[in-house]
Parts: structure tokens; C-alpha cells; sequence
């Protein structure tokens, strides 16, 4: 006996599959065929550029906002609209909201006569005339910095080369100290075989495409599952959305200044000096134990990038009484941008940076 | 006994596979790439194709000479001078401010915003903390 097909359970399914796969195959081609999304729209001033560098200001949204400046150190080997992708999800905005007045250094590609830039360049020269401009700027000594990643360590050496201020308090996101956890890294820049003098001194900056290429490497199926990702979630336009902005995010990185990478990889990934307390920039050495002022340091649970254990020397060598560790979960990305941030870094961020921005 | 998906979902099924697939192939990969042989590969390709670009780089830079053309290098030298005038001006600018020659750098207009907001909680402000106090650290629950 056969059963008839209107009773058969499993039709309304089936009916349901295929209207799902046909709104994926029209949205799919609305995908390949639509440019993608605007990102850093939140409105800003550039108010100085010197190379590499661009230092902006946010337009402050709230009649009434914190005493204390906010300036963002964002990573070198990507653009700051990451934390700025689009309104709602734009920790930028939302810092503005909360009332506080954001700076951002954010980070062109550096110009063949850049090569030559190294950490010092960054840390005593970018960072303090930075803050320098920031202070003119709002009016006010104090300052505070949020540093992502390599930020967060150009950041942190800012802070223990100047304990005298005018740094009011850092947040940190992501930020290795301990290089030699960074597992894959240090395992590719393996000095027997990596000839980083042969590569610096052959192409000058180092390109996007092999900085592009390493961070792939890390996890290689991460794009073809996100693609599978994508075509399941093709109906979902916030979805496809955030994928296109993160997307272009990751594909957009910047040339590494050659002499800065040269560095980074000898002094930090060989030496790991930052944690051994042998680090010198400009002759003055490096030591955590000087940093004093109030230290939030936000890592993620699942950062393929920086591990926990690379970034979790910070808070015990740091000289600060008032210092604060959080794991969140997340990655390296996800912790500071995208749904995930929005609910747990950025209200953690305020809370920690407000009563602290008086 | 209850089925709380569909028996016929074959995006849950793919969803499901692809997951299992891309993290036995990170972790896979990852630990070949970790080895000596395929870091010693990598680099050695690295280093060959290095050699080939300089090579090459050679070969232009004498041809566009014989052409009279500039050569990259040229390019990038006068490109650098034009920075170092760009850097030169950037410190007479800065000197100029910092001497106070140059107007006042803020210009405050009565529409911006005060500074004197206050976090909603301000009684949990903290107040001079404690000197030597532990750090605090959270973590979430395994």
C-alpha cells in the first residue's frame, strides 16, 4: 500500500529546503553583483597626517561628554575602520555614545622611503605627538589609549617609557608580550631558515600579500568554511553584510615598514626581550614593572593569533596597582568587532574606562 | 524519544561536516606546518624567489639605463627627498606651535560638548585604589 504524497511527513521540508535554496541562489547573484558595504562612515576629522600615520577625530555625539580623551593605537598590519565597520556595529560610535571623545591613529601604507621606520619611530615619535595633538586639541593633560594588538604593544611601550604621563589609563586588546606562545609565528620565523635581513633587504616594506598569506596559514580551511558559512546564511542580509565587511577587513592589509618588521621579528619573536626585560628602544630600556597607571587587558578565549598565554604576562609584569585581565569569548577579530563585541568588550571597555575618564 | 531537528535538513548535515572538516583540516595543517621539513620548504622557496625578483629587478634597472628612462629606484630617491622636505616643514610647523607663534590649536566653539560627564554609577568610581592591590582577573568558566 502506498502512502499518498500530501501525508508523506517529510514534504513541507522538502518544499521548505527548496524555497530556502532558491533565495539563496537569488541572493547569491545579488551578492556577486553588488559592490560592498560602506565601512568607517561614523563622522571624523583627519587632523594630522605625516606618512604612514593619519590621527583622527571622532565628532563627538552627546552634548556632555568624559574630561579625558580617548586616542585608539590601532594595530599595523590593518585599518581601524575594523572598529568602526558600520553603525551599530561600530565600536567607535558606540564609545561616542557613551560619551567619551575618541581619537584614532590609524595606519596608511608606508611609502617605499618609509622602510626605514622602526618601533622607536612609532613609539617616541607617532604615539607622544599624537597625544601631543590630542591634548592641544581637547584642551585637556590627561589621555587615555586603546591599543588592538600590535597597538597594544607599541601602546604598552609607549606607557612604560613615559611613566611620568600624560597617560591616564590603557586598555589593552589582544596584546602579545610573550612572543614564543605566539606558536605558529614563532615556528614560521624560525631563524635557522628565515632570512628576515634577505627579505627586508630585497623588498623594503613588507608586502601585504605575505602578511596577508601568514595570517591565512593559521587556519587554512577558515576560508573555505566561511564560504560554506556564507551560502548557508545567504537569506540573512545582516549576515551577508557583516561577512562582506569582515572580509574586506582581512583582505585590506597593509605593507609592513621593513625595518620595524626586521625588528619585531628579531627583538620580539627571537629575543622575546618585551618579556625578559632586555628590550631597548632608542637606548632606553623597556621595563613593564615602570608601567603605573590604571591597565584593562582584554583577551579572547579563542585567539588564534595571540593566544591567551602570549598576552597573559602583561597584567603580572605591569608595575600598576589598579590592573584588571579579562577573557572574553571570542577570537581575535570577534572580540573587538561584530555581534560578540557588542556584547561583551565594548560595555566591559566603558565600564572600566568611565569611571576612570573624570 | 524526541527528535528535535528535521530528519531532512541538508544544510544542517553540510553545516555539521563542514565544521568537523575545518577543524581537523586546521589541525592537521597546523601541525605540518609546524615542522622543520615545510618550514624549511617554505623558506627555501621564499629565498628563491627572492633571488629571481632581485635578478630580474637587475636586469630592469640596467635596460631603462640604457634607455635613459629613471628606474624605480630613481623614482623612489626623488619620491624620498620630496618627504624629507614634507618631514622638514612638519617640525617648522610643530617648533612654530610649540613656540606659540601659531594660533591656538583648539578652537573651542560654544556648541561643543562639555567635559564634565560622569559614568551612571559614580558612586562605584574608584576611589584611589589600594596601593599594592591584587589584580583582578576574570575568566570565564571552562
Amino acid at each position: 500500500m502506498s502512502t499518498p504524497a500530501a501525508e508523506l511527513p517529510v514534504l513541507p521540508d522538502l518544499r521548505a529546503e527548496i524555497e530556502r535554496t532558491i533565495q539563496r541562489n537569488i541572493k547569491g547573484l545579488e551578492f556577486l553583483t553588488s559592490a560592498t558595504p560602506a565601512v568607517g562612515l561614523t563622522p571624523k576629522d583627519e587632523i594630522h597626517r605625516r606618512g604612514t600615520l593619519s590621527l583622527y577625530h571622532y565628532r563627538p555625539m552627546v552634548d556632555e561628554i568624559y574630561r579625558v580623551p580617548v586616542l585608539i593605537v590601532m594595530a599595523t598590519t590593518n585599518k581601524g575602520y575594523i572598529l568602526d565597520l558600520a553603525p551599530g556595529q561600530s565600536m567607535v560610535e558606540h564609545l561616542l555614545r557613551q560619551g567619551y571623545d575618541v581619537y584614532m591613529m590609524d595606519w596608511n601604507a608606508p611609502r617605499p622611503q618609509e622602510k626605514r621606520l622602526r618601533i622607536e619611530d612609532y613609539v617616541l615619535d607617532f604615539i607622544p605627538d599624537s597625544i601631543r595633538r590630542v591634548q592641544q586639541r581637547s584642551g585637556e593633560e590627561d589621555v587615555s589609549i586603546v591599543g588592538y594588538c600590535m597597538g597594544g604593544v607599541l601602546s604598552t611601550l609607549y606607557a612604560a617609557l613615559h611613566p611620568g604621563g600624560p597617560l591616564k589609563n590603557l586598555a589593552l586588546f589582544t596584546t602579545p608580550i610573550d612572543f614564543s606562545r605566539m606558536t605558529m609565528f614563532h615556528a614560521w620565523s624560525d631563524r635557522r631558515y628565515f632570512d628576515v635581513d634577505r627579505l627586508v633587504d630585497s623588498v623594503g616594506n613588507v608586502p601585504p600579500e605575505m602578511l596577508f598569506a601568514s595570517f591565512d596559514m593559521l587556519r587554512p580551511a577558515g576560508r573555505g568554511a566561511g564560504l560554506v558559512q556564507l551560502w548557508d546564511n545567504m537569506a540573512n542580509d545582516e549576515f551577508v553584510k557583516s561577512y562582506r565587511m569582515f572580509d574586506r577587513w582581512g583582505a585590506e592589509m597593509l605593507p609592513l615598514a621593513g625595518e620595524y618588521f626586521r625588528q619585531t621579528v628579531k627583538e620580539l619573536m627571537w629575543g622575546n626581550k618585551l618579556l625578559k626585560g632586555e628590550l631597548s628602544i632608542g637606548g632606553r630600556p623597556v621595563r613593564l614593572a615602570d608601567i603605573e597607571v590604571p591597565v584593562l587587558h582584554a583577551l579572547a578565549q579563542h585567539d588564534h593569533i595571540v593566544p591567551y598565554e602570549a598576552g597573559a604576562p602583561l597584567i603580572a609584569g605591569i608595575g600598576s596597582a589598579d590592573k584588571e585581565e579579562v577573557v572574553l569569548k571570542g577570537g581575535h577579530v570577534s572580540l573587538a568587532a561584530g555581534p560578540n563585541a557588542v556584547r561583551r568588550l565594548w560595555p566591559k571597555l566603558d565600564e572600566w574606562l568611565g569611571v576612570r575618564s573624570t | 524519544m524526541t527528535q528535535s531537528s528535521s530528519p531532512l535538513d541538508p544544510m544542517a548535515i553540510w553545516r555539521e561536516l563542514s565544521a568537523q572538516w575545518e577543524k581537523s583540516t586546521n589541525a592537521f595543517a597546523n601541525e605540518a606546518m609546524a615542522s622543520d621539513p615545510f618550514r624549511q620548504g617554505m623558506h627555501g622557496g621564499m629565498n628563491a624567489s627572492l633571488g629571481a625578483q632581485k635578478a630580474l629587478g637587475d636586469l630592469m634597472a640596467r635596460l631603462l639605463t640604457m634607455l635613459n628612462l629613471p628606474t624605480r629606484a630613481d623614482l623612489q630617491a626623488l619620491s624620498e627627498q620630496l618627504q624629507h622636505i614634507d618631514d622638514h616643514l612638519a617640525r617648522i610647523s610643530r617648533q612654530l606651535e610649540e613656540g606659540g607663534a601659531a594660533p591656538a590649536p583648539a578652537p573651542r566653539s560654544s556648541a561643543a560638548p562639555k567635559r564634565t560627564k560622569q559614568p551612571p554609577s559614580a558612586a562605584a568610581a574608584p576611589s584611589a585604589p589600594a596601593k599594592k592591590a591584587p589584580a583582578r582577573t576574570r575568566r570565564p568558566r571552562p
